[in-house]
């Protein structure tokens, strides 16, 4: 099922956010599907079979974190690695997140688009 | 009415009383001679005493005469201490009435720390009525936790016995203490304590307290607020920055020089505006008592050489001199690396802010083992001692009590620089005291200022307050 492009999941409800990640996947040569909630989250992990997800945690229908909970009790989705972008940082936010089985925590203020790709390929390359 | 006076009437009235009873004796001797001998035989005897006769009559009525003054006069007097000691009285109710109706609690102990006074506030808010509470020890009843809800030491607890005469002690809102009451259940309080002082020593204590659970509620909400204004702001922020990265990185198509610099210049517009937000964010953790603070091993040399570095140009920018000198091999320290940093990061940047061309910025990092002295103060244990001095404007002397108040900002630099946010000391201490050091300065306007920060070798939280 794998293709040589490798398949991104972005999972963000903003859309200047979305925006802007899918133009900086896109010229990174990655194809990018995106979501704005949880549910819609879940429905493409099973049906477009990404290599990777990035996971907004406020939003609504379905928050980051009961995605991200649902996802992990999946056995074929459990797998797939999630890197969660969010703007919350509080450290229980951070614990809580990684707990449920994400790969990574980041707070999109503090990187740029360039350190966020970055960071897609070296979990990729992993 | 004075005493003397009281006694005076008395030495007066007795003495009425002693030539009354004089005249009595007489009186009863008379008598005695007519009953025994008859009465004829004392008629006689008196007349033989002619001589004496009238005097002892006039004696007699003399002293009559001064009993009935004196009783007049003891009445009056009496009648007024009387009237006083009612007055007494109901100066005495109105005081009590008053102290039982003040909208605080308030609770005395005496000397031995025993309550002796406890008010109807008081009563409502501890939950303990003043009889029961009476005769019991200040510190079974007035029962006070810190902000982590641990009991306050026996050795803190304001109402304990055997304080100095000038004893004071505050409890403000930040940091916040709580009140147990009978039932265990507590709530944020201030509070004063002060010794009740007669004849020059301690006799006692007096707290007056209130009830801070609207004031921190609407505090927190406020707080929370700022936190969550801070956060959702961080979102466009984010999307501003990630356009602008692929801006810069030619992803649209390549950009000409002039471009580049707007570009730059707006990339570092948005970052300042995304570090003023992290900013507003830790203050609002700061002050729900919601900041994390990690123990590691943090080697302060090389956080302090990251800071100076990029400090550089700026130093450059502003052609100030920068000194350094670090105590080689300096012990590393348990402690939240990035907050370290940011207090380096502050006073650093505070030196460079405001301090005018030309000037110095020197800054200083030694080993200090119990018992040295770091400045002007003692060591208490084994600490790093970080010096930040500068030859800049200086705090004004009326405002060095503001310095580590949030959103303080010096007269004389306002309109000089307008980027400061009076948040950085206030953070610089909280996390000083979260690391269990200690912060403070000396400054002469004009002249230049020196923050001093000792770090205990082992992050330990320190009781804060009183």
């Amino acid at each position: 099922m794998k293709t040589s492009v490798k398949r991104i999941l972005v999972v963000e409800d903003d859309d200047f956010i979305l925006r802007a990640y899918t133009a900086g996947l896109e010229h990174a040569g990655y194809e990018v599907m995106t979501v704005t909630n949880g549910e819609d989250g879940l429905k493409q992990m099973r049906a477009w079979h990404p290599d990777l997800v990035l996971l907004d945690l406020i939003m609504p229908i379905k928050d980051g974190f009961e995605t991200l909970e649902e996802k992990h009790k999946d056995p074929a989705l459990k797998k797939i690695p999630t890197l969660i972008l969010s703007n919350l940082g509080q450290d229980d936010d951070i614990a809580r997140g990684l707990a449920l089985g994400a790969k990574e925590y980041f707070i999109k203020a503090n990187y740029s688009l360039p350190d966020v790709v970055k960071k897609i390929q070296d979990t990729l390359d992993t | 009415m004075s005493s003397r006076s009281w006694e005076a009437e008395r030495r007066f009235l007795f003495l009425c009383l002693f030539a009354f009873g004089l005249a009595d004796l007489f009186l009863l001797g008379f008598l005695a001679l007519g009953f025994w001998q008859g009465f004829d035989v004392a008629l006689a005897m008196l007349r033989s005493l002619s001589g004496l006769g009238p005097l002892a009559l006039g004696g007699c009525a003399l002293a009559v005469t001064g009993l009935l003054i004196g009783t007049a006069r003891y009445r009056s007097a009496f009648l007024q201490f009387a009237r006083r000691t009612r007055e007494l009285e109901k100066e005495k109710g109105r005081c009590q009435a008053l102290l039982t109706s003040l909208g605080d609690g308030v609770v005395a102990t005496d000397e031995k720390g025993r309550i002796m006074l406890m008010n109807q506030e008081a009563e409502i808010l501890l939950g303990w009525k003043a009889e029961e509470a009476h005769g019991k020890s200040g510190l079974s009843v007035v029962r006070i936790d810190d902000e982590k809800g641990r009991s306050l030491a026996r050795g803190r607890h304001p109402l304990r016995p055997g304080k100095t005469a000038r004893a004071k002690t505050v409890f403000s809102l930040l940091p916040t203490f709580y009140l147990r009451r009978k039932d265990s259940t507590r709530f944020p309080m201030v509070a004063t304590c002060a010794s009740v002082v007669s004849e020059g020593q301690a006799a006692g204590a007096v707290l007056v307290f209130r009830d801070m659970t609207r004031e921190k509620e609407v505090d927190r909400a406020k707080t929370e607020f700022v936190g969550l204004a801070s956060h959702q702001l961080r979102t466009p922020l984010t999307a501003v920055r990630w356009y602008a990265d692929m801006l810069l990185a030619g992803i649209p198509g390549a950009v000409n020089d002039k471009q580049r610099e707007y570009l730059d210049l707006l990339y570092q517009s948005n970052q300042r505006m995304v570090e003023l937000v992290d900013a507003f964010l830790r203050v609002s953790r700061i002050d729900l008592g919601t900041l994390a603070f990690k123990r590691e091993q943090v080697d302060v040399v090389r956080s302090m050489r990251a800071i100076l570095q990029e400090c550089r140009p700026v130093l450059r920018l502003r052609g100030l001199h920068l000194k350094t000198r670090f105590t080689p091999s300096l012990p590393v320290l348990q402690t939240d690396q990035k907050l370290l940093e940011i207090v380096f990061d502050n006073l650093v940047s505070n030196a460079v802010k405001y301090t005018p061309k030309s000037g110095t910025v020197t800054v200083v990092l030694e080993g200090k083992r119990a018992g040295e002295r770091a400045a002007d103060r003692a060591v208490r244990r084994a600490s790093v001692f970080l010096t930040v001095s500068d030859t800049g404007y200086g705090i004004p002397f009326h405002q060095q009590n503001q310095v580590f108040t949030k959103l303080f900002r010096a007269d004389n630099v306002i309109g000089k620089e307008t980027s400061g946010t009076g948040l950085g000391l206030y953070t610089t201490k909280a996390i000083v005291d979260q690391a269990g050091g200690e912060i403070w300065f000396r400054s002469e306007e004009g002249k230049g200022t020196a923050f001093y920060v000792l770090l205990p070798l082992k992050a330990e939280r320190s009781p804060k307050g009183t």
